[in-house]
C-alpha cells in the first residue's frame, strides 16, 4: 500500500506472539463456551477449526475484544492489561469479520469501508488511500461506488474482508470468510490471506478444511469449548489414516484427532 | 468528522426529514398567514403552533434512524472498533439536530422576513420564543436518537409519532380549564395570544430549561448502555420540568402596554389606532372621517373612532359596564393578500359604521341580533348613503321609515337607535319608531 503506513508498521513488537492466551475461560450463559484455552499465534495464517458448538465463534469474538474473558490469562499484541486506552489502542490493529456481518445497505461500498476506517482510527490523510486498497485487494474495484444493498452474498462478504483490513492490521480475525464465495473468489482470497498473512497474525474460523490446506500454516481445533490440537497444518494430515473418514488428508487428520479426543475423554471417564 | 457529517446526511433519512419538516412548517404557517404577517408575537405563535404536527414527524424519523445500528446488525462489527460510541454518535446527532432545526429556521426565516416587512411594533423578545421553538425541534430529535437506541423496533418510530400526536393534541385542549403552568411549560406550543400580548421572557426561558434537560436526557439515552445508566438518563428531562416549572411565571402571556398605545391621525387626534396595527391608520382616516362626520348632526353621536385596545380573545382590560357613547371602537384584523396588507375601504367603513350602532356583545340570541344588525344596517344607509341593495327586508322597511322623517326628527331617532343598539337595547325597535330610545 503506498504511502500508507500506519500504528502496525512504527509500533515496536515487544512480544513473542500476537495472540497468547493461557487457560482462557469465556462463559455464555451459564456454559463454559471457551473453556480453560491455551494459545500461542504469531504471524501467519492460523486456521480455526471445529464443529459447530466448539467455541470458535466465541474464541473470536474474545480475540476481537468484543467478549470479556471470565478466567485466564490473555494477551494481545503484547498486552494483557485493558484500560480504555489501551483497548483502544489495541482496537486500532485489529480487523475484524463476524459471522454475521452486518452493514448499511444504503452506503457505497466505498463509504461503508470509508467509515469502518472512520470508527477504526485510520488517520484523516491516508483514509482514501486505505480505502481504495482495501477495495482492489478484495477486487471490488468495479463495484466501489454501488450500494451495499445491491451487493451479490460474495461480494458481501468481500466487502467485509475490505473493511477488515482497511485499517491494515496486526491481528486478523475472519470468521466464516468463505461462505458465499464461489470458487475463484475462495481461491482469490486464499491468495489474499496468505498475502495479509507474511506480515500480520490471521485467524480464520471455517469449516471448510481445504481453505487450511490451501492458506494456513497452522491449524487450532476446538472442540466443547477446549483446544483439541494446535500445530502446523502438515501435523493435522499426518494425524489420519486411511481408516478415517474424509476425502483429503486433513479432512482425515481433523477427523482422526476429534475420534481420538472423543475416546480418550471417554475411556477418562470410564 | 466533516465527510462523516457528509455521509450521514447522504446515505440517513435526513434530506427526507428536512424537506418533509420544511414542508409542513411552511404550510402550516401559511394557512395562519392573516395572524402573523405583520406582528412578531402571533408569528412566534403561529411557529410554535406548528410544533403539534411537526414534532412527531422529527421524533419518528430520529426514534427510525436511532435504531438503525441493531436493525443492520452491525452493533458487533462497530463494537471491535476503537472510536468511542459516543463520538461514533455524534454525527448522526449533528446532523439530525440541525436537519430539523435547520428545516424549521429556514422557514421561519422566510416568514420573519414578511413580518420584518409589515410590522410596527417590535417588542424585543420574539427572538428568544422562536429560540425556544428550535430548541424544542432539536430536544425531540435527540430524545428520539435516544429512544431508537433502546428500542430499535420497527414499530417504534411509529408508535413515538402517534403517541406524541395524541399527547400533544390532548394537552391542548383545555375545555376551559385555566392556565396550568406545569402542562404551558412542558408543551412546544404556546397558550393563545395576539397582537396585544408578548410571551414572558421568564416563561420562554423556563421552557428552554426543560427542551435543555429533555435534549440531554437523549443525549444520555442514546449513550447509555447499562440499565442504570438508562434510568439516570431521564435525571436531566426530570430536573428540567422541575426546574421550569418552578421558574415558569403564573400567566406565560401578558398584555403589552407598548403594542396597544394609540396613534392617532396627523392633526386629528379624534382616529387613532394601536401602535402595532398603527400600519392600519391610513387606511382607517378617511371611512372614520365620513362615519364622524354623518354622526357630526346626530344627537350623541360618536366623536372620536379608535382601534379596540382590547383582544377579543382576551378577557384583560375589558370595561364591564357602561358603554362609552363617545367613542367608536373597531377591531382591524389584519387581511394579507400576496404578502401584503390592506384593507378594503368598503370592508372599513362598514366595520366603523356597524361598531358605531350596534354592539354585538349585548346580543345573545340570534333573533336579537338580526334585529339589532338590521337596525344599523338602515342606520348606516340612512346616514351614509350605502346601497340598500343588500338590506334585509326588516332592515329595509327601518330605512324606509328613516327616510320618511323629517330631517330633525330622522336624527334624533338615528341616535335613539344608535344608544339603543350601544347599551343593549331594542335598536330595530326604536327605529321603527314602536320603542322609545333610553
Amino acid at each position: 500500500m503506498p504511502g500508507t503506513g500506519i500504528a502496525s508498521e512504527i509500533a515496536p513488537t515487544g512480544y513473542a506472539h500476537h495472540i497468547q492466551a493461557h487457560a482462557l475461560t469465556v462463559r455464555r450463559g451459564r456454559r463454559s463456551a471457551v473453556d480453560g484455552v491455551d494459545l500461542k499465534l504469531g504471524v501467519g495464517v492460523h486456521g480455526l477449526l471445529g464443529p459447530n458448538g466448539a467455541g470458535k465463534t466465541t474464541l473470536i469474538r474474545t480475540l476481537a475484544t468484543v467478549l470479556t474473558p471470565h478466567g485466564g490469562e490473555l494477551e494481545l499484541l503484547g498486552s494483557a492489561r485493558r484500560t480504555r486506552g489501551e483497548l483502544r489502542e489495541l482496537r486500532r490493529r485489529l480487523g475484524y469479520l463476524p459471522q454475521a456481518f452486518g452493514h448499511y445497505r444504503r452506503f457505497t461500498v466505498r463509504e461503508f469501508v470509508e467509515y469502518m476506517a472512520w470508527l477504526k482510527e485510520v488517520p484523516g490523510r491516508r483514509t482514501a488511500d486505505a480505502v481504495q486498497h482495501a477495495i482492489d485487494r478484495v477486487d471490488l474495484t468495479g463495484r466501489a461506488d454501488d450500494r451495499m444493498g445491491s451487493l451479490s452474498g460474495g461480494m458481501l462478504r468481500r466487502a467485509g474482508i475490505a473493511q477488515a483490513i482497511v485499517n491494515d492490521p496486526d491481528i486478523l480475525l475472519l470468521d466464516e470468510p468463505t461462505v458465499g464465495l464461489d470458487p475463484a473468489q475462495r481461491m482469490e482470497f486464499r491468495a489474499l490471506l496468505r498475502d495479509i498473512g507474511a506480515q500480520s497474525c490471521v485467524l480464520v474460523s471455517t469449516h471448510l478444511v481445504e481453505d487450511i490446506g490451501a492458506a494456513c500454516a497452522g491449524v487450532v481445533l476446538m472442540y466443547e469449548g477446549g483446544t483439541v490440537f494446535a500445530g502446523d497444518v502438515d501435523r493435522l494430515r499426518a494425524a489420519g489414516t486411511d481408516a478415517d473418514p474424509g476425502d483429503s488428508e486433513i479432512e482425515r487428520g481433523y477427523s482422526a484427532l476429534l475420534r481420538r479426543h472423543r475416546e480418550g475423554k471417554v475411556g477418562a471417564g470410564g | 468528522m466533516f465527510r462523516m457529517l457528509r455521509l450521514e446526511a447522504k446515505r440517513s433519512i435526513a434530506l427526507l426529514l428536512f424537506l418533509v419538516v420544511a414542508a409542513l412548517t411552511r404550510v402550516f404557517l401559511w394557512m395562519d398567514v392573516q395572524q402573523w404577517a405583520a406582528s412578531w408575537t402571533p408569528l412566534v405563535h403561529s411557529m410554535r403552533g406548528t410544533a403539534w404536527i411537526v414534532l412527531p414527524v422529527v421524533l419518528a424519523a430520529a426514534i427510525w434512524h436511532g435504531g438503525r445500528e441493531r436493525r443492520a446488525e452491525v452493533s458487533e462489527l462497530f463494537a471491535a472498533t476503537p472510536r468511542p460510541h459516543r463520538v461514533r454518535l455524534l454525527p448522526a446527532f449533528l446532523v439530525f439536530a440541525g436537519t430539523a432545526a435547520l428545516a424549521v429556521a429556514a422557514v421561519v426565516g422566510w416568514a420573519a422576513v414578511v413580518v420584518a416587512g409589515n410590522a410596527t411594533f417590535d417588542g424585543g423578545e420574539w427572538p428568544l420564543g422562536l429560540a425556544v421553538g428550535l430548541l424544542a425541534a432539536v430536544a425531540v430529535t435527540l430524545v428520539g436518537l435516544g429512544v431508537g437506541r433502546v428500542a430499535p423496533a420497527p414499530v417504534a418510530a411509529p408508535l413515538g409519532a402517534v403517541l406524541l400526536f395524541l399527547a400533544l393534541t390532548f394537552a391542548q385542549v383545555r375545555d376551559g380549564r385555566p392556565a396550568n403552568r406545569l402542562v404551558d411549560t412542558v408543551l412546544p406550543m404556546l397558550p393563545v395570544t395576539d397582537d396585544f400580548h408578548r410571551v414572558l421572557p421568564a416563561f420562554s426561558l423556563a421552557q428552554g430549561i426543560w427542551f435543555a434537560g429533555l435534549g440531554a436526557t437523549g443525549v444520555l439515552l442514546a449513550v447509555a448502555v447499562t440499565s442504570r445508566a438508562r434510568a439516570l438518563a431521564l435525571a436531566p428531562a426530570v430536573a428540567g420540568v422541575a426546574l421550569g416549572a418552578v421558574l415558569a411565571p403564573s400567566g406565560a402571556i401578558v398584555p403589552a402596554p407598548a403594542a396597544t398605545a394609540l396613534v392617532c391621525a396627523p392633526g386629528d387626534d379624534r382616529i387613532c389606532v394601536t401602535q402595532v396595527h398603527s400600519r392600519a391608520l391610513q387606511d382607517l382616516i378617511a371611512p372614520a372621517r365620513k362615519v364622524l362626520e354623518a354622526f357630526a348632526e346626530v344627537p350623541g353621536g360618536p366623536k372620536r373612532v379608535q382601534e379596540d385596545q382590547v383582544s377579543w380573545m382576551f378577557d384583560d382590560g375589558r370595561p364591564t359596564a357602561g358603554a362609552d357613547l363617545d367613542t367608536v371602537r373597531v377591531a382591524l384584523p389584519y387581511r394579507t393578500r400576496e404578502g401584503g396588507i390592506r384593507w378594503e375601504p368598503d370592508a372599513v367603513l362598514s366595520i366603523v359604521a356597524q361598531e358605531a350602532t350596534v354592539d354585538p356583545g349585548c346580543f345573545d340570541g340570534q333573533e336579537e341580533q338580526r334585529r339589532a344588525f338590521d337596525a344599523s344596517g338602515a342606520i348606516t344607509a340612512a346616514l351614509l348613503d350605502t346601497p340598500t341593495d343588500k338590506l334585509s327586508p326588516a332592515a329595509r322597511q327601518a330605512y324606509d321609515t328613516l327616510r320618511a322623517l323629517p330631517i330633525e326628527e330622522r336624527r334624533r331617532r338615528i341616535g335613539d337607535g344608535r344608544r339603543a343598539g350601544l347599551t343593549c337595547g331594542d335598536p330595530l325597535a326604536v327605529v321603527m319608531g314602536r320603542e322609545a330610545g333610553r
